[in-house]
């Protein structure tokens, strides 16, 4: 378990720790191995080659010895041949020698079968220089007999210890030479093992290195990938973020963030843009409206001034002659159409567009002798309230033409104007031949057109569609009219509905 | 647009993981490799070089006593018997046994190999071979020096030896007298020449011992008739290959041979054995030979050699060592230790020889 969390740690610290940090790591960890490997490996081979410097010493000393035995025997011969003084001083400077040799030996750690055979020499040694020392001692007595009987002896003795020195000698350099064949055959060993640890460790080292450098490599090249993306104006692209705080993991986050905020940038961008061509696709669509109303108005124009000169003449000549009710007439029709002339390009009161009503239901009764029926209930509240201008009049026109003309029964109009929830209801009803469903629907999808023919004939020009278009843009709402009739013969109800503020 | 985002985050959670799993684990696996290549190599090479260590100089092994054996006939079944006996018995107690031949490398004659051993002082000697007066000397020199010194199969009497192992010779006669007397009756034997083939090192009290018990026991068979002749052949075993040129001088053209042939060693049973097939003249001579190797187990087998006596090899190597620690130990030891033999027959060699093949198929 906490190994796993030490793992977890150790990972942790991996996946934070900066680019160099990672490099350094991975080019360092195997060096490192490979050093302590060499060293390793290195002392051994030392440590090997000393031995095999050391393999032959034994021969070395054991030939030494044998040596040193001949100077023992051939000073002794000297000495019992003359008695020279150093001759003897040459015994006992070799016997010393020999001595020291021997011990050495003696001391000499060996392996069985020859460590036996060193103990025969030394043993032999010490009865062959007691011997000898007894034949000096013989010599110098003069006992010819017994130094001549004791070096015989003695000649046997150091032959048997030659023998002995020769073959020991022998085992020993039969032993030393398979030591020595071993440790050559360790060192190619070692040269083997030496190989394979570094081919191991080098090819391993090269896998680690591919793969972490690819694993350090693939963010950036996402990175740059994702970079080039987004220089082509693909904004909708994520890189795979890194878990770890190194310098990659960092510039990866913050690419992402940066990706996120142009995409959110654009958004914003997009919607206020939409939002400034709503706005003046709303204009547009108004100017055009206004445009196509004045268009009809100035069609009308050339017919208007001269009928108000006319008007005006007839007008004058009526009072004149004293007509106080045809004066009147010429005055309110005069008014009449100065209104539809003035008022078309702009809003007005609710006030004004009643007095408009009034001197239309006025001049209608004066043609039809007072046919029409005209009621009206205004809200004094609503009078100020800014409508836009011939929306009223053309909707008693149309109740006036479609909705009260063939009836046989009386006809009525009644326009009701009241506030209701900071609205305004403008409602015209009338009692006239009604309308179907079907013709409603079309008139407030602005799919009914009236013929034209029949409109220039008996119209002041503005269509019930214009009227609704004109609501729609000066209110900013769809809903701006309602139109109610209960079946054929049940008359027809048109309300407006403005706001009180626009 | 949200649930888009959640979607993506996922997928980065499960790339990222694995992005990051993998690189941390490439290095850990990587780092595994390596120290464990470089552990298992070392471990390896570690012991593959204490494999190698074996002739380590400093692996001395410390021997509680040296003892050296100067055998002469050391090649023989006899010889490698005992010493193997002697072996066993000596590794168990951690004591050095000695060819000082072997370790001296060149030919040296028995009394030679004594005085190496005499001069190297060792703990104790094992002798059988050549009698003369300079191993007598040696001998009693040893034992001066506080050697234990065992002399075995012929006696060195004229020397202070501690010990000596063999088989009773009075013994041996009576057995050989046994045997004769199964090869003929009374009769037949009263004119039979009977011929022992002795060691010249031999001592002639042994010999007339062995003489002796088989006379007086082949006395009790003949009754009236008269004893067999017996003739004393002495073959010198100082000089190589002389016994055996010796023996097949017997055979050589048309001498009379004797009616049996006595053999007091193994090599010269062999030797007759080897004689009588190589000049055709089996069934004109019977033989009582000595020692059971398999092939005179086998001439024995195929009824050319009569029978053999065998001394117990075992039980000579068992004393060798008893005689040499106990005088080590305690500065005395018996001076005699006699060894059992028995007569191997027909029937005998053939059981011992399938016992011999039994035990080599096993093995």
């Amino acid at each position: 378990m906490s190994v796993r969390m030490n793992k977890r740690k150790i990972e942790k610290k991996w996946n934070n720790a900066s680019i160099q940090t990672k490099m350094m790591t991975s080019f360092f960890f195997p060096i490192i191995l490979i050093l302590v490997v060499n060293t390793y490996m290195y002392t051994n081979i030392n440590a090997m080659i000393a031995r095999v410097d050391e393999i032959y010493t034994s021969n070395v000393t054991l030939n030494n010895l044998s040596a040193e035995l001949t100077q023992v025997q051939s000073s002794v011969r000297e000495y019992l041949e003359n008695k020279g003084s150093s001759a003897l001083n040459d015994y006992y400077m070799a016997e010393q020698n020999y001595r020291n040799l021997m011990n050495d030996i003696h001391e000499d750690i060996t392996i069985g079968s020859q460590k036996i055979m060193q103990e025969n020499i030394y043993n032999q040694s010490e009865v062959y220089l007691e011997q000898i020392g007894e034949i000096v001692q013989a010599k110098r007595g003069r006992n010819v007999e017994k130094y001549k009987s004791g070096y015989e002896e003695a000649q046997v003795i150091y032959a048997d210890l030659q023998t002995c020195i020769h073959s020991l000698n022998n085992e020993q350099f039969k032993s030393n030479t398979k030591n020595y064949n071993v440790l050559l055959s360790s060192l190619k060993y070692m040269e083997l093992v030496t190989i394979t640890i570094l081919l191991i460790v080098g090819l391993v080292n090269l896998v680690v290195l591919f793969l972490i450098t690819r694993s350090m490599a693939k963010p950036l090249q996402q990175l740059s990938h994702a970079a080039n993306e987004v220089a082509d104006g693909n904004f909708d692209v994520q890189i795979e973020i890194l878990d770890a705080s190194d310098e990659i993991g960092v510039m990866s986050k913050a690419f992402n963030k940066m990706v996120d905020s142009i995409q959110i940038y654009i958004a914003e961008i997009r919607k206020s843009m939409r939002r400034e061509s709503a706005l003046k696709e709303r204009e547009l669509v108004m100017a055009s409206r206004m445009k196509e109303v004045q268009l009809r108005s100035l069609q009308a124009q050339i017919n208007p001034h001269f009928l108000f000169n006319t008007l005006n003449a007839g007008a004058q000549l009526a009072m004149m002659e004293g007509a106080d009710k045809t004066t009147e007439f010429i005055q309110v029709m005069a008014d009449f159409f100065r209104y539809n002339i003035k008022k078309i390009d702009s809003d007005t009161t609710i006030e004004e567009e009643v007095a408009l009503v009034d001197r239309y239901i006025y001049i209608l009764n004066v043609r039809f002798t007072g046919e029409i029926h005209f009621s009206k209930h205004v809200d004094s509240e609503v009078e100020n309230v800014r409508v836009p201008s011939m929306v009223l009049q053309p909707i008693v026109e149309n109740a006036v033409n479609y909705g009260i003309r063939n009836i046989e029964w009386e006809g009525h109009i009644d326009l009701k104007i009241y506030k209701q929830n900071d609205m305004v209801y403008m409602s015209i009803k009338d009692n006239g031949i009604g309308m179907s469903q079907d013709t409603i629907d079309m008139i407030l999808s602005g799919e009914y057109f009236v013929n034209p023919d029949e409109e220039k004939t008996d119209s002041n020009g503005v269509g019930l569609g214009n009227v609704i278009e004109r609501l729609q843009i000066f209110t900013g709402h769809k809903d701006v009219m309602e139109i109610i009739s209960e079946g054929e013969g049940k008359g027809t109800e048109f309300i407006i509905k403005v706001p009180m503020h626009v | 647009m949200e649930k888009k985002n959640n979607t993506l985050e996922e997928l980065n959670t499960v790339k990222r993981k694995k992005l990051t799993d993998s690189s941390f684990s490439v290095m850990l696996i990587g780092a595994a490799i390596m120290v464990f290549a470089a552990i298992v190599t070392g471990i390896l090479f570690m012991a593959m070089m204490s494999k190698r260590n074996l002739l380590d100089m400093n692996e001395a092994e410390e021997y509680s006593k040296h003892y050296v054996y100067i055998i002469s006939d050391k090649e023989s079944d006899l010889w490698i018997n005992v010493l193997n006996e002697v072996k066993a018995i000596a590794d168990e107690s951690n004591i050095y046994i000695e060819d000082i031949e072997e370790t001296m490398g060149v030919n040296y004659s028995d009394e030679d190999l004594l005085r190496v051993a005499v001069n190297s002082g060792v703990d104790g000697i094992i002798y059988s071979g050549i009698k003369s007066e300079k191993v007598m000397i040696l001998i009693d020199k040893a034992v001066t020096k506080g050697m234990a010194v065992v002399v075995l199969q012929n006696d060195i009497d004229s020397s202070i030896r501690q010990c000596f192992i063999g088989v009773n010779n009075y013994e041996l006669g009576r057995l050989y007298a046994s045997q004769i007397k199964k090869i003929a009756t009374p009769k037949q034997l009263s004119n039979m020449k009977i011929e022992l083939l002795t060691d010249a090192d031999m001592t002639e009290g042994s010999t007339n011992l062995i003489s002796l018990a088989m006379e007086e026991k082949l006395e009790e068979y003949i009754g009236d008739y008269s004893l067999p002749e017996v003739k004393i052949t002495r073959l010198s075993a100082r000089d190589m290959f002389s016994a055996e040129e010796d023996i097949r001088n017997f055979f050589v053209g048309d001498k009379k041979l004797p009616d049996i042939i006595i053999c007091l060693n193994d090599s010269y049973t062999k030797c007759v054995y080897q004689a009588l097939v190589d000049y055709n003249r089996v069934g004109e001579v019977q033989i009582i030979g000595y020692y059971s190797d398999d092939t005179i187990l086998e001439a024995v087998d195929k009824g050319i050699i009569y029978s053999t006596v065998s001394p117990d090899t075992e039980k000579m190597g068992e004393l060798c060592m008893k005689a040499l620690e106990e005088y080590c130990e305690t500065g005395y030891t018996n001076a005699f230790m006699s060894v059992n033999a028995k007569v191997i027959g027909r029937d005998e060699a053939r059981e011992l020889l399938n016992e011999r093949q039994n035990e080599q198929t096993q093995d």
